[in-house]
């Protein structure tokens, strides 16, 4: 009797084992990763506030700024998540999260312009903040190369809808509605900090 | 009786089994078109091609000319490689590749012919041996093999040809330099993961 029990409960084995899920798309593989990755950052208000503010304040300060952030935030927000991949910490990573989105609104609003140095250092040292983030969850991706494609191309698209924002500053009526897009970056900024919102 | 219900159970798990394959072929589409997409298909050399793009284009293509044989020839040579040899773990290499010219196009540094060249050829190479067909033999592997070389040269030449069409004016030129710095960025960070799991 046992026999025969093992053997059907084998045969009922390996026949679910044939059975595959019905899904109208597969959110697996490449496509998955990059889904996921592509969605990280746009999932967050506090990264997208802040990637929008370093589009804002790169188009505000105009050449090489409106180039040299966006080029380097990405590389230092990679580091940022090698850092994260690696396992080592960084004190309070969603505290400077916020915090970046309070100091590069105030940038914004206050029409701040420092030297281009100053600026890409007050970038950079944020992005190791988002980088951070990203990078913690790289290890858990189905595809880790497709999801860090899908999360640095959405990070530079938001960087690009800031930056296409930030042109407005060409006009003084733009240029007020971009001063005021910054003081709601950084009120969001304390709503991130305080956690209001 | 017994015997012959364990020989259908054996029979059944072992045709649960798969071959393991980097990407799953495309189904109907014929082995000359699953090998022309396979560089499509493979994340890595995808990125290697595109960065590859994006610095000739940057640096000038008649500048750059010598890099079209040179690639050329160094995927026929990967190709043939990959034909005798199984292929090993290349994937990190590539984009170690990836991330280095992704540099060089990020930063604008000046980088001569030659060094354009080698790194085409490279790429060439390492792309094609990646491409090897382990469940493939005889006429199929032949035709998939020469749909990847076709693949292959067709991407590089493409992704140079829209990057130089879509570089003239400055603000294009800027878009070259913040891709170049994705393709960078994205290859560091999996290359820091291959890193941490080898070293726990």
């Amino acid at each position: 009797m046992s026999t025969r029990f093992f053997q059907s409960l084998a045969l009922a084995v390996t026949l679910i084992a044939y059975a595959s899920a019905s899904s109208a798309h597969e959110a697996t593989g490449i496509s998955g990763g990059f889904a996921s990755g592509f969605m990280h950052p746009i999932l967050g208000w506090d990264h997208v506030v802040a990637m929008v503010a370093v589009g804002l304040w790169g188009a505000f300060l105009g050449k090489p700024a409106i180039w040299v952030l966006p080029v380097v935030f990405p590389l230092v927000m990679a580091f940022g998540g090698a850092l994260g991949v690696m396992g080592v910490p960084i004190p309070a990573v969603e505290t400077g999260i916020a915090a970046s989105a309070v100091v590069l609104g105030c940038m914004v609003a206050f029409a701040v312009r420092p030297p281009i140095w100053v600026a890409a250092v007050i970038v950079g040292a944020f992005a190791v903040f988002h980088g951070h983030a990203h990078g913690t969850e790289l290890p858990n991706a189905v595809s880790p190369l497709a999801y860090s494609i899908g999360f640095v191309f959405s990070t530079g698209l938001l960087h690009l809808g800031g930056i296409a924002f930030g042109l407005l500053v060409r006009w003084p009526a733009g240029k007020i509605a971009v001063q005021a897009g910054g003081g709601l970056i950084a009120l969001a900024g304390v709503g991130f900090l305080t956690g209001v919102v | 009786m017994r015997a012959v219900s364990s020989v259908i159970v054996w029979l059944l798990a072992l045709g649960v089994s798969q071959p393991a394959l980097a990407h799953s072929p495309i189904k109907g589409i014929g082995d000359f078109y699953n090998g022309l997409l396979h560089p499509v298909l493979v994340p890595a050399h995808l990125l290697v091609l595109i960065a590859l793009g994006l610095l000739i284009a940057q640096k000038g293509i008649f500048q750059n000319r010598i890099a079209f044989p040179a690639f050329f020839a160094a995927s026929l040579v990967g190709l043939i490689i990959a034909w005798f040899s199984v292929s090993g773990e290349l994937q990190l290499v590539l984009l170690g590749v990836a991330a280095v010219v992704g540099l060089v196009v990020a930063s604008n540094w000046p980088v001569g012919r030659y060094v354009s060249a080698t790194a085409a050829a490279l790429a060439g190479l390492l792309i094609c041996i990646d491409s090897t067909q382990e469940t493939l033999s005889g006429r199929e592997k032949l035709v998939t093999f020469i749909g990847t070389g076709v693949g292959v040269n067709l991407l590089f030449v493409y992704s140079i040809g829209v990057v130089d069409y879509f570089s003239k004016k400055d603000w294009q030129k800027i878009g070259v330099r913040v891709i170049g710095s994705w393709v960078a960025a994205s290859s560091l960070l999996v290359l820091a993961l291959s890193y941490s799991v080898n070293t726990r």
